[in-house]
């Protein structure tokens, strides 16, 4: 993994250009604007790729405090090897980073996600039509970047829906939605 | 048999709405390793949403899913390669003028015909030799004389 790397984008210098959007919230706000404008595209999958969740899906999305799965019972049922990874946002986004193959990338999510502290923890989410997920954020290298890791359990086994390389904590920008949603 | 199947159908934990059955996934194009078109030529069956697309993986199926990409990777680039470098050979370069236009160690042509997958970087450099040659020998030519006299060679008088 020490070899990968990740293309920084730099979304926080974009939305300051567009208009005044210091951070996180403000951002969802002007997406949201651009949205009802029809301006979407662009900047919003910036803001996608940045957050790790389309401004739009999140202020839809239904976000609780957790965690709401056990992350010990989570982490014994780990440790041996006996969960599912989920291929489109999970194993594929790894591969292509890692140039690795599947059993690599598992080995790399069991790794990941056994070395998970509360601390990652960043909230909880239910996805439109989906199921209840945690999203935790570890931090890889020192350059570089976040994973986003969303799990849940499903049928007694841990199941990883995302594990995706982001640009930034997404446990720092829930916790801001959160504030700014009590603010609201 | 029907109430059994319908027990082994898990929803779908990435969308939510589907379920995950079981599908070929023959034929189907995916990425692995430096090759993002790669299609998996041979029976493989995986738990794949109805709704969504996305399937759930264990170690079980990460390994079958491996090995088929593996097995589909190692074909194509052996054809591939194969197929080049006859076409460099028919174009007049000799293995040895090949290894020395890719920098590749003696006798590497001849284990890469032989059934030995190139790395990722000896493909690019012999797909570029071969789509571009010989005018990609005489570039290489300017930096290495020794090529100069195959340029010579193989090029046309067009070329010349």
């Amino acid at each position: 993994l020490a070899a990968a790397s990740f293309a920084a984008i730099p979304i926080k210098k974009q939305l300051v250009s567009h208009s005044a959007a210091p951070d996180a919230c403000d951002a969802f706000q002007l997406c949201s604007r651009l949205d009802s404008r029809g301006q979407h595209g662009a900047l919003a999958e910036r803001v996608f790729q940045f957050l790790g969740v389309h401004p739009a899906m999140l202020l839809r999305e239904d976000l609780r405090q957790g965690p709401y799965f056990n992350l010990l019972r989570l982490k014994a049922r780990l440790m041996c090897g006996d969960f599912h990874l989920y291929r489109t946002r999970g194993l594929d986004p790894l591969r292509r980073v890692m140039g690795s193959s599947a059993q690599q990338a598992r080995a790399f999510v069991r790794e990941v996600v056994l070395s998970l502290e509360a601390s990652n923890y960043g909230g909880s989410v239910v996805p439109p039509g989906g199921k209840m997920r945690d999203v935790y954020t570890v931090f890889v290298r020192d350059a570089g970047w976040f994973l986003r890791i969303e799990l849940r359990m499903e049928g007694g086994r841990p199941a990883i829906v995302v594990c995706e390389p982001q640009e930034c904590d997404v446990v720092l920008v829930l916790h801001g939605w959160f504030a700014h949603s009590e603010g609201a | 048999m029907q109430g059994e199947e319908r027990e082994d159908l898990q929803p779908c934990g990435a969308c939510g709405r589907g379920t995950l059955r079981p599908k070929d996934m023959a034929w189907v194009r995916t990425g692995h390793r430096d090759d993002p078109r790669l299609c998996v030529r041979r029976r493989i069956v995986l738990p794949v949403c109805d709704a969504c697309g996305d399937m759930a993986l264990d170690h079980v199926l990460a390994a079958a899913l491996d090995e088929a990409l593996e097995d589909a990777y190692r074909q194509k680039r052996l054809r591939q390669q194969r197929a080049m470098i006859s076409d460099l050979h028919k174009l007049g370069l000799t293995s040895t003028e090949i290894e020395c236009a890719a920098c590749l160690p003696p006798g590497h042509v001849t284990r890469l015909r032989r059934g030995m997958v190139a790395s990722p970087r000896t493909f690019r450099l012999l797909h570029l030799l071969h789509a571009f040659s010989p005018g990609a020998v005489w570039a290489l030519s300017r930096i290495d004389p020794a090529l100069a006299e195959v340029y010579a060679r193989v090029a046309t008088d067009d070329e010349l």
